[in-house]
């Protein structure tokens, strides 16, 4: 399970509050947090505030490395409009206990935004100074499905550092140099694993993916048949159950959809880039009038289409869903993605 | 419900569709859990047979007759009558939306049942947290109802019963009657004991709080939206084709021409910042005033829990005391907007 180049260090849980004031000096802490009746990852000032024993955080990486409202530039018309651009700070962002399926998100996030001949500089800073430091899910979440996406409730994808909990503390494997930067200044809170801890570890990762309750079915099978699927009823049937809210897009670790706007008072303008959804109708409308997705089942289709079929085909082998279960779970009308893949696979089944 | 009353249920369904005097009617389905129901359209016999009405059917249906009006559910020349299963809280959307003429009562069919509470999604998830509910539960259970008590039968064939405050959505504990006050077909018995709307008081702490406290809790609270529009999505009063406080659907509608839609001011950011975000949840509070039933959809929806009821709950309190008015009570006064009275209070327009 563990790799070669990774090292292994024990962080005694006596040691976690030292371990977290530590990483707030060395850079801009993110870590879950209660917010109201729900936990996300946001930014720590205060080192109890990191939840120990926690909730899928409601947000992925994406608010984090996209944020949802992000100033790109600001102008002032007294001096004759000027554009400034406002990218982000170079600080280092980390983000404490990140799940493995977020942090593998970002692999599709860079599709679009790094690794990408359109490369995205108010992006590539923030993914550029990015350090993840994962905790692997010894115990999913009800509606998680990594396993069957090509991810793992312990997979390394993206992270540079992963935690597993073990009896009195914590594994720490370092995976990237990122990592090993951060571990070399934190060393005086790390120990030496015992064969037991490690064996513990091993056997925790291993039994993990067992533990899923939700498995999708044969996505990359599925992939290229999905074309055929355009016109299925199935998408009727399920968009009439929709009511075009933004949940399942908003809370999509790999979604990226924005909108650009220039907002000015007083003289005094910002451009402004906002998330977009393309579940709203305004997404795909014209200027004549005309809208190509002009209803429900057809937007419901685009969401799914593209994780499932537009994106593979644009990165062959990218399948850009990391199954967390978030657009299910919180769907007001509990429009099940999993339902539907099972429909069109057994649909795209009948037609070959 | 019983399994006889389901059978019932799915039976006047049935009937209705096989002799074709209705072009559908929305139920529910179980959903992808035990605990999780949602929508059915059914148009065919064999349809009805997915029907279920359990403690799991959280979701209102009302709102989709205003989908329905949006995104028809059938043909516009089908002019038959829809048919919908409403609860005991579902009328007094029902009794909004006729008022505002969004719907006639003649368009409708309504399908009364007695629910005795339906689940919390979130309450169920604190009750898998500290393991007194299992995934077996999840996948293998079925919840029902046995008067009052919420069971459980789980995969081994026990029955257990589900303590009510720590399961049931928190406006099933106040609920005012189990059954709707309109009805075509009443499956099981009607409650003649409807205690009239639930007084909430839960309002009154923030009231005691100092305007400073107060604006301080709901910038916190305000700051954690998302600006994903489930609450007005779900809303039953949100008919409006364009919403005036969403840029993102100002044009919806494909009547408006290119012209209108590029002159038109934004009212609002798109951004999800704090100014924006204000302005967005308040006008859309005080333009549920009269209008919103505290049905609490947009409570049960929100996925970043904002006390969105408290909000709700203070506009519907206001009026109540300012007009005597309650939407949803009666089908024989109002819409608010649409009556003027001598003795209405005018003291605070100046």
């Amino acid at each position: 399970m563990v790799s070669k180049e990774s090292t292994l260090e024990f962080l005694p849980q006596k040691n976690l509050l030292g371990f977290i004031k530590k990483l707030m000096e060395l850079g801009e802490l993110y870590a879950p947090k209660a917010e109201g009746p729900i936990t996300d990852l946001r930014i720590i000032h205060d080192p109890i505030d990191v939840l120990v024993d926690f909730e899928q955080t409601r947000q992925g990486i994406r608010a984090i490395a996209e944020p949802q409202n992000e100033i790109l530039l600001t102008y002032d018309a007294k001096e004759g409009f000027p554009a400034k651009e406002t990218l982000p700070a170079t600080r280092r962002r980390i983000v404490l206990w990140c799940r493995p399926c977020d942090a593998r998100a970002l692999t599709f996030l860079d599709d679009n935004f790094y690794d990408s001949p359109y490369s995205d500089p108010y992006y590539a800073r923030r993914r550029e100074n990015l350090v993840l430091i994962g905790l692997g899910c010894s115990h999913p979440f009800p509606y998680c499905f990594c396993g069957s996406v090509g991810g793992d409730p312990f997979s390394r994808e993206n992270l540079d550092m992963l935690m597993t909990q073990v009896i009195g503390g914590y594994l720490l494997e370092t995976i990237t140099g990122k990592g090993r930067e951060i571990s070399d200044r934190v060393k005086e809170l790390l120990r030496a694993p015992t064969a037991d801890q490690v064996t513990e570890a091993e056997n925790i990762q291993r039994n993990a993916a067992a533990k899923l309750r939700r498995q999708a079915p044969d996505v990359s099978g599925l992939s290229g048949k999905m074309s055929s699927l355009f016109e299925s009823p199935i998408w009727r049937k399920w968009g009439e159950k929709c009511i075009g809210c933004g949940i399942c897009t908003y809370l999509c670790p790999t979604c990226w959809c924005f909108d650009i706007t220039d907002i000015e008072t007083k003289g005094k303008g910002y451009r402004i880039r906002s998330w977009d959804s393309c579940q709203f109708p305004l997404f795909t409308l014209h200027t004549s009038g005309h809208n190509p997705r002009p209803d429900k089942a057809s937007r419901l289709r685009q969401r799914v289409m593209h994780k499932f079929c537009y994106h593979p085909s644009n990165y062959p082998g990218h399948i850009a869903c990391v199954g967390c279960g978030r657009c299910t779970e919180l769907c007001p009308m509990d429009i099940d993605l999993l339902a539907i893949l099972g429909e069109l696979s057994e649909a795209g089944g009948k037609d070959a | 419900m019983t399994s006889t009353r389901l059978a019932e249920l799915q039976r006047a369904i049935r009937e209705s569709i096989e002799a074709g005097t209705l072009r559908g009617a929305l139920c529910w389905e179980q959903g992808s859990n035990a605990f999780r129901s949602r929508p059915l359209v059914i148009r065919t016999v064999a349809d009805a047979s997915a029907a279920i009405f359990s403690p799991a059917c959280s979701p209102s249906l009302v709102r989709f007759l205003i989908e329905d009006n949006r995104y028809p559910m059938s043909p516009e020349e089908d002019r038959r009558p829809l048919g919908i299963v409403l609860r005991g809280c579902d009328d007094r959307g029902v009794i909004e939306l006729i008022k505002e003429h969004q719907k006639r009562r003649e368009e409708l069919m309504i399908f009364g049942v007695d629910c005795r509470g339906t689940v919390d999604w979130t309450k169920v998830r604190k009750l898998l947290r500290k393991g007194m509910l299992s995934s077996d539960d999840l996948d293998h259970g079925t919840l029902a109802w046995k008067e009052d008590d919420i069971v459980l039968f789980t995969a081994d064939g026990k029955e257990r019963v589900l303590d009510r405050k720590s399961v049931l959505l928190d406006k099933c504990l106040i609920c005012e009657g189990h059954t709707p006050r309109i009805f075509d077909v009443m499956i099981g018995e009607e409650d003649k004991n409807r205690k009239g709307m639930p007084v909430i008081d839960d309002i009154e702490s923030l009231e005691r709080k100092s305007t400073e406290e107060r604006w301080e809790f709901w910038q916190s609270e305000f700051s954690r939206c998302i600006r994903c529009y489930a609450c007005r999505n779900i809303c039953t009063y949100c008919s409006c084709e364009e919403c005036a406080i969403d840029p993102r659907t100002q044009a919806i509608s494909d009547k408006s021409l290119a012209r209108d839609k590029a002159n038109r001011p934004q009212w609002i950011g798109q951004d999800s910042m704090l100014p924006s975000n204000t302005f967005y949840l308040l006008t859309r509070a005080y333009h549920g005033a009269g209008r919103c039933t505290t049905c609490e959809e947009c409570d049960r929806t929100c996925p970043m829990g904002l006390s969105l009821r408290l909000l709700n709950r203070k506009v519907r309190k206001d009026v109540k005391r300012l007009f005597e008015y309650e939407a949803g009570r009666s089908t024989d006064d109002g819409p608010l907007y649409g009556e003027s009275r001598e003795e209405d209070p005018g003291d605070f327009i100046w």
